[in-house]
């Protein structure tokens, strides 16, 4: 082995990252298909999975709600409100 | 909510915690033996809390892993990484790894990092965010040089208010904030605040911010910014967009006690900073069989902001009367503290073990949690309930 190719071997460090394996509960509602959808732009759904139980429909909405407005997450009103009912009643 | 009381078994992946979608399972990521999954895109781990058991040092291949934003490098090339120094200052840099390490003789400072959330799963009543139990902390000891080598050689205006830091993890989406955090402009010139390439004595492991981070002792683990890429001197305020992570989130009620009654909001609010005494009991956990024939060596870790640790006393009744541990060799100020205590139990039956520490400061742990928004900061005293045969 050259010396030139062992300093090029050291100075690059690379992991592999393992896939995330959680996934939505599935619903016939329609925020089931949005969540899919929209939750997963900016991270796994275990965010949503690890959550406490019992949380209401109104805590779930606000939970959404605020991805729009801290993360800014492309989400409508309506979305904003079936995401949260289905949360809801799957979690 | 779930009480720390309630299980602590070796099995449980929960830990006590309990959760939505169930349980969460143990993985392996790069670098890690087998953690406990919080999230995976992007990574955030826990320690399980058996490892508090088995050293004083945390390992880094079992030490927590936190992450806000999934846009970050799987890759870096020491060849082109560099360490930006800008904003109000005579003359910006930018420092390649080896530059940083030759500028002056490296320091080492054994701290603790424990993450503003830890234990945020026996919040009561729970509060959104990532549902911990109390592996989000680890003690390590870290090398590098003193952040003010380099803002002293930058050249740091007269100006100055604060220094601000960034790494390589940026979001996904250009409207979600940048991940940065602020010091004040004392803080970041004091000796303490250091560039740490070193954690025990090998390469930071890439998940805990190879191939530098910030190391602030004393303080939360939001401030240990990780692959850190810039570093920022302000003559102004942080505000805008990217000051989210620092002046919206990670805040606390700005009173006395840092709380508010559940369900009601603080007139003002402040970033979080210091870490409140604690303590843990390591080599017990919930539901253990104990026997009442012979005694038992109780052993355990306390820590704060580097105040000092003045007492831990031990309780096993309950909290009715408390017993003086003996306080074990130091490693310095900002790290886990050891104490060890041999103790009787007289009575067959369930019983309660506690574990209260106080600092020179004069905190005590308090007997009961205050609350906040966010279930940042939790410090209340551990009680470990075991059955005695
Ligand atoms: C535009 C980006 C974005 C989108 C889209 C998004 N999130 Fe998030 N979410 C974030 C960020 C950033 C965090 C904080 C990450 C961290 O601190 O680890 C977060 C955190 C969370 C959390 C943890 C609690 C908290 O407040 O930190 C939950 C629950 C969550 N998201 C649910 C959802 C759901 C449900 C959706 C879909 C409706 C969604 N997210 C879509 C960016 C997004």
């Amino acid at each position: 082995v050259s010396q030139a190719y062992a300093a090029v071997e050291t100075t690059i460090k690379k992991i592999t990252l393992p896939a995330s394996t959680i996934t939505l509960p599935k619903s016939t509602l329609p925020g089931y298909n949005l969540a899919l959808q929209k939750c997963t732009i900016c991270h796994s759904v275990d965010y949503i999975h690890h959550q406490p139980p019992g949380m209401d429909q109104k805590a779930w909405t606000s939970a959404v709600l605020k991805m729009q407005h801290s993360y800014g997450a492309p989400l409508s009103e309506s979305d904003i409100n079936s995401i949260g009912a289905y949360l809801s009643v799957v979690y | 909510g779930a009480s720390p009381l309630l299980s602590l078994a070796a099995t449980d992946n929960n830990e006590g915690v309990s959760l939505a979608g169930g349980m969460r399972p143990l993985v392996k990521y790069p670098g890690k033996r087998d953690l406990i999954l919080v999230h995976s895109r992007p990574p955030h781990l826990e320690t399980p809390f058996s490892v508090f058991n088995e050293s004083l040092i945390t390992p880094n291949d079992a030490f927590y892993v936190r992450y806000h934003l999934a846009n970050f490098p799987t890759e870096i090339d020491l060849k082109k990484y560099k360490l930006n120094i800008n904003g109000a200052v005579n003359k910006t840099l930018q420092l390649s790894l080896q530059e940083l390490k030759s500028m002056a003789e490296p320091v080492d400072v054994v701290a603790v990092n424990q993450c503003s959330g830890n234990s945020r799963g026996y919040s009561s009543p729970r509060v959104f965010g990532a549902q911990l139990s109390n592996g989000a902390m680890g003690n390590a000891r870290w090398t590098g040089i003193p952040l003010r080598t380099v803002l002293e050689k930058a050249g740091v205006s007269p100006e100055a208010m604060y220094v601000t830091f960034n790494g390589l993890d940026k979001p996904v989406l250009p409207t979600t904030p940048d991940f940065i955090k602020a010091l004040n402009i004392e803080h970041a010139l004091s000796p303490e605040p250091l560039l740490a390439w070193g954690m025990n004595g090998e390469d930071l492991p890439f998940l805990n911010g190879y191939p530098l981070k910030l190391i602030v002792p004393g303080y939360f683990g939001t401030y240990w910014v990780k692959h850190l890429s810039e570093i920022t001197v302000l003559d102004t305020e942080f505000t805008g967009q990217d000051s989210y992570f620092m002046n919206t989130a990670y805040q606390l009620p700005d009173n006395d006690c840092l709380c508010v009654t559940p369900g009601s909001t603080a007139e003002k609010n402040r970033p979080i900073s210091t870490l409140p005494v604690r303590s843990f009991i390591t080599n017990i956990s919930a539901d253990d069989t104990l026997s009442s024939a012979k005694p038992i060596e109780l052993e355990g870790i306390a820590f704060d902001d580097g105040s000092g640790i003045k007492n831990v006393d031990i309780s096993i009744d309950g909290g009715l009367t408390w017993l003086t541990s003996t306080l074990g060799e130091s490693l310095g100020r900002f790290s886990f503290l050891p104490w060890k205590l041999t103790v009787s139990f007289a009575q067959k039956g369930k019983a309660t073990v506690m574990v209260r520490a106080s600092n020179n400061n004069g905190e005590v742990q308090p007997l009961r949690a205050s609350w906040n928004h966010g279930g940042y900061r939790r410090h209340a005293i551990e009680s470990v309930a075991i059955n005695v045969i």
